[in-house]
């Protein structure tokens, strides 16, 4: 069995702001999110560029009673849920619980959580731990609990493949519904890491920017770590076209792939090999693809690596088509950027703009494509690539195809 | 020693299920309520002795006395370790 498989539905909580309207409105004003933050915990302190997610208060969300066991990085993911099922509308189409899955990514779950413990238990010597500590941790909670809100009793897993893990959690929900595992997915991530000791494990590893995150650009200084959640609903497309639901785009095909090489310097070959692989799998003349969203970090060797893997596979197309990373204005959110930045590209798709690349300061000999620089630019997206990198060289890409050939 | 009076630990025992489950501030509590039989799930009680243990800086788990049932059982392990350790049970979370 091999069904096609669409996208009807996006959900997003960002430094943009809460909801996909927020995340669309201000990729097109092009105001970034990051700005110089105070982290303090245990006594001590330091100040980063980071973008924070903008106008979330939890109880806007949550009963009181379910906070206790839901880490932020749970709650991100639960709230993009929502939007997104909403947003597919009415789903009397799938009464059977055992046809709908949730496959999530995240890099690193209740990080923030386990920091207070870490805190309470050295810092303190307070040897006895919250018995809650564990179920609210857990990188999987994500996924239980969105499975609880929609009673999806389908194939559900997590996906940690760090930076990566959003992109190949689509990547594995897309594979679940063509084979016929399941019939309708809720995919994407969250993340909620924005803690002084992950700030300052980043900064040791001297990726961080003490600037802004400005991809692509000459005087690039490294990325700017961000939160939130990115979901979207994948379902087979007939049963979408049965119930006239309304249809971002087809998922052409997807790529993964290995650097094999190097935990923390990326490979020009891994995504060359990931992008090659979702454009075979996909069966997408390369020349079809207008717009690719970057993985688009910010740092010196990422974005030379990922210009050079574009151009590799791309050829003179490479300098037809349009690259743009929207970090630069939403941040880094780590597992769930491949899940905010693929319902950027849908909106892009949808609404026929490419989002700019933001504080962009010129070209870089090596990064020498066309980059959206700082505004926004009306364009028809018939087929967008959005492609992650992880440390430890694991890559992911997934394309997207606007008009649904029949 | 001046030990905490009878119904200042059970106000202290109410404090720790409700920030346990928030929702039970509207909902009376008494030295007889079953601490199971507010809805709670079983990680939520384990919880709840948790805060008790933060509320009276005591040990209640280790010393394997987590098996009351009752509020006013929970009070009688509290005041035979407060009595034990001769501590007026200012615990972390009460002092914080």
């Amino acid at each position: 069995m091999t069904r096609r498989v669409v996208v009807t539905g996006v959900g997003c909580v960002s430094s943009l702001g809460v909801g996909a309207p927020a995340l669309w409105d201000g990729l097109m004003l092009g105001q970034s999110a990051i700005a110089l933050t105070r982290f303090a915990r245990g006594g001590l302190e330091a100040q980063f560029p980071a973008a924070p997610v903008r106008g979330y208060a939890e109880l806007d969300h949550f009963q009181p009673d379910e906070l206790a066991m839901r880490d932020p990085f749970a709650q991100y993911a639960i709230v993009a849920a929502r939007e997104a099922m909403r947003d597919a509308g009415p789903d009397n189409a799938y009464p059977d619980p055992a046809e709908t899955g949730v496959i999530l990514g995240n890099g690193s779950g209740g990080d923030g959580t386990r920091e207070d413990a870490a805190i309470r238990l050295f810092g303190e010597k307070r040897l006895r731990c919250n018995p809650m500590l564990v179920p609210r941790t857990n990188s999987q909670a994500s996924v239980g609990f969105v499975s609880m809100e929609f009673n999806a009793t389908g194939p559900s897993l997590l996906i940690s493949t760090g930076c990566a893990a959003a992109t190949h959690a689509v990547a594995q929900a897309y594979l679940m519904i063509r084979h016929g595992l399941a019939r309708r997915v809720i995919s994407g991530g969250s993340e909620a890491s924005l803690r002084l000791s992950v700030l300052q494990a980043f900064d040791a590893a001297r990726v961080l920017s003490h600037t802004t995150c400005r991809p692509f650009s000459r005087d690039r200084d490294g990325m700017v770590i961000s939160e939130g959640g990115g979901v979207v609903i994948l379902e087979d497309l007939e049963t979408a076209r049965k119930r006239g639901a309304p249809i971002y785009a087809e998922i052409a095909g997807v790529g993964m792939s290995a650097d094999a090489h190097s935990s923390v310097h990326p490979s020009e070959a891994g995504p060359v090999q990931a992008l090659r692989g979702a454009l075979k799998t996909g069966q997408v003349d390369p020349e079809e693809v207008a717009y690719i969203n970057a993985h688009g970090t910010g740092t010196q060797v990422n974005d030379r690596v990922e210009t050079r893997a574009i151009k590799t596979v791309f050829g003179e197309h490479a300098r037809k088509l349009v690259v743009s990373s929207t970090k630069a204005l939403h941040g880094h959110a780590f597992g769930a950027a491949g899940g905010i930045e693929l319902v950027a590209t849908l909106l892009a798709m949808r609404h026929g703009v490419a989002p700019p690349t933001a504080n962009y300061l010129g070209p870089d000999e090596e990064c020498d494509l066309d980059y959206v620089p700082n505004s926004a630019r009306p364009m028809k997206i018939g087929v967008a690539v959005k492609q992650s990198f992880a440390f430890g060289g694991l890559n992911a890409a997934v394309i997207l195809r606007r008009d649904i050939m029949l | 020693m001046n030990i905490l009076d009878s119904s200042e630990i059970d106000e202290r025992i109410f404090k720790a299920i409700r920030k346990v489950k928030p929702s039970l501030e509207s909902v009376p509590l008494t030295p007889s309520t079953r601490i199971r039989d507010l809805g709670l799930e079983s990680i939520e009680v384990l919880t709840v002795v948790f805060e008790m243990e933060e509320e009276f800086n005591v040990s209640i788990v280790d010393q394997q006395l987590d098996t009351f049932r009752t509020v006013e059982e929970a009070r009688a392990v509290v005041e035979k370790l407060l009595a034990k350790q001769g501590s007026p049970g200012t615990g972390a979370a009460a002092a914080s």
